[in-house]
């Protein structure tokens, strides 16, 4: 009997587990874009008004921003040590795409990816309309992801529980 | 081995150190064919020079030869670009505007290629074709020859540096403003430089990459007439030190700043001192007072000579 019920809560804890992790993980997704579209605020006024250097630009934003944001910052900080070997278009990309914890889909990263390429040799104007442009869109998918959040936050949660009394029932 | 060649030894690999360092501005594809050069030639190299389509080549006293390999591409001038700014040329529009960015280690690249006008004036670059690595040395004797002659009473007097392009003008002024400020050789005096190219202190990051002596204040990219007035105005200054006067603004303000008791030190472009005397502007300056004297650098045989003029020497020949 001791066995069944320390199976039972097992399989409940997993399942439970399962779903909590599926909630934890849309969190942070609304997390991360909504702190990236912040970031880019404070890098629109570094590059525009102060005409603060990438490097110096990246150190800043990877200490104001909370994490995975700053991570992906570190990341780029850290790709330049290859600047003229590797374009920093690439090392920009390549940052939005390996970063732990960011939890973009395709799109977002597409995005992401798609400002460094007006980064760093275009005149601060024309890098403002990128950056805006680039926020627009990290900002609607920070919206749908908000929204993902609440909706299936509750899906993950019924479902964890669910399969969990599930498993038990059908091992019972 | 001779105390002497062991001296030599030395001051040829601080030099060929300083090529070196230059050469870590180029592409990684580029970097080979600058080191095969021998110690002497990276020791005597004065610019590295890219041309989209053609070899890298590089200027030596001798002139200017190419290190062979494939023609430079427009894709590895871009990464020059990016190495020399850190991937922010944004942050050196202004630089590049006036057609050179200064970079860490107090090197200059100069550029050229398809100029992006606005308001029909130069905004910067739609394209680089073309770019010069200045190879800038700080050699610590090159004010010996002339230093004793252009002091009087043990404080150096208003001197104006000629020399044509490429002679020397900017390393021989700098150390004039070391050793004025550092008092080696005369008066210790408060030195405020105007470093309209960064190219005498070469600030990075806010710190001199060349010494220019413990007394000196740097006013860094800033205009040479508007700089000469601010530095009147705001540092009590002994010495104003700039480089190449070229405009009328710039005689005027050298002017402004002798009538209040200060020295100054500048140079000029020019090719003898037959062309200083009949070039009006030049010849002004001297007729006003404004410069006492003249440091002349020519070369004979590859060397560089100098000599020392009095305003009258200058004004009515030899």
């Amino acid at each position: 009997m001791a066995f069944k019920l320390a199976g039972v809560m097992l399989i409940t804890l997993g399942t439970a587990g399962w779903g909590l992790a599926g909630i934890r993980r849309l969190r942070r997704r609304a997390f991360a874009l909504r702190a990236l579209t912040g970031s880019l605020e404070l890098m629109e006024s570094e590059i525009c008004q102060r005409l603060t250097p990438m490097a110096e630009l990246m150190e800043r934003l990877g200490a104001s921003a909370p994490p995975p944001v700053s991570r992906f910052y570190a990341e780029v900080l850290e790709g330049m040590k290859r600047v003229g070997e590797v374009a920093f278009p690439v090392i920009w990309r390549r940052a939005a795409e390996n970063t732990p914890g960011l939890y973009l889909n395709e799109e977002e990263c597409q995005a992401l990816s798609e400002l460094g390429l007006s980064l760093g040799r275009y005149d601060p104007e024309q890098q403002r309309s990128a950056i805006r442009y680039a926020r627009r869109r990290l900002d609607a998918f920070a919206e749908r992801a908000a929204a993902e959040r609440d909706r299936d936050s509750r899906v993950h949660a019924f479902l964890g529980i669910a399969a969990g009394i599930f498993a038990v029932l059908v091992l019972l | 081995m001779y105390k002497s060649e062991v001296s030599h030894m030395d001051e040829l690999g601080a030099r060929a150190a300083r090529f070196d360092s230059a050469v870590l501005l180029l592409p990684h594809g580029l970097r080979e064919r600058a080191r095969r050069l021998t110690l002497s030639e990276r020791a005597s190299c004065e610019e590295l020079r890219l041309r989209t389509g053609r070899p890298l080549t590089a200027v030596t006293p001798a002139g200017e030869r190419p290190l062979g390999g494939e023609p430079v591409t427009a894709r590895e001038i871009d990464a020059l670009l990016d190495i020399a700014t850190g991937a922010s040329a944004y942050s050196a529009r202004d630089s590049m505007r006036g057609g050179y960015l200064t970079v860490r280690g107090g090197f200059r690249v100069g550029l050229c290629g398809t100029v992006l006008l606005r308001d029909g004036r130069a905004a910067g670059f739609k394209t680089v074709t073309s770019a010069a690595i200045r190879i800038s040395r700080q050699i610590r004797d090159a004010a010996d020859p002339v230093f004793g002659p252009l002091c009087r009473d043990g404080a150096i007097c208003s001197t104006l540096v000629v020399s044509p392009p490429g002679g020397g003008k900017t390393t021989l002024l700098r150390e004039l403003v070391r050793r004025v400020s550092d008092g080696e050789g005369a008066e210790p005096m408060r030195v405020a430089l105007v470093d309209e190219r960064s190219e005498l202190a070469a600030l990075f990051d806010g710190k001199p990459c060349m010494d220019v002596g413990s007394r000196t204040d740097v006013l860094d990219s800033c205009p040479r007439a508007e700089g000469i007035t601010m530095l009147l105005r705001a540092m009590n200054p002994q010495v104003i030190a700039f480089d190449e006067i070229t405009a009328a603004e710039d005689c005027a303000a050298a002017e402004a700043a002798s009538r209040c008791g200060v020295r100054l030190l500048a140079s000029a472009h020019a090719d003898s001192p037959r062309d200083l005397r009949e070039k009006a502007m030049y010849r002004a300056l001297f007729e006003d007072g404004v410069f006492e004297k003249a440091a002349v650098i020519g070369s004979a045989g590859g060397r560089r000579q100098y000599r020392v003029l009095d305003a009258g020497e200058v004004l009515h020949g030899l």
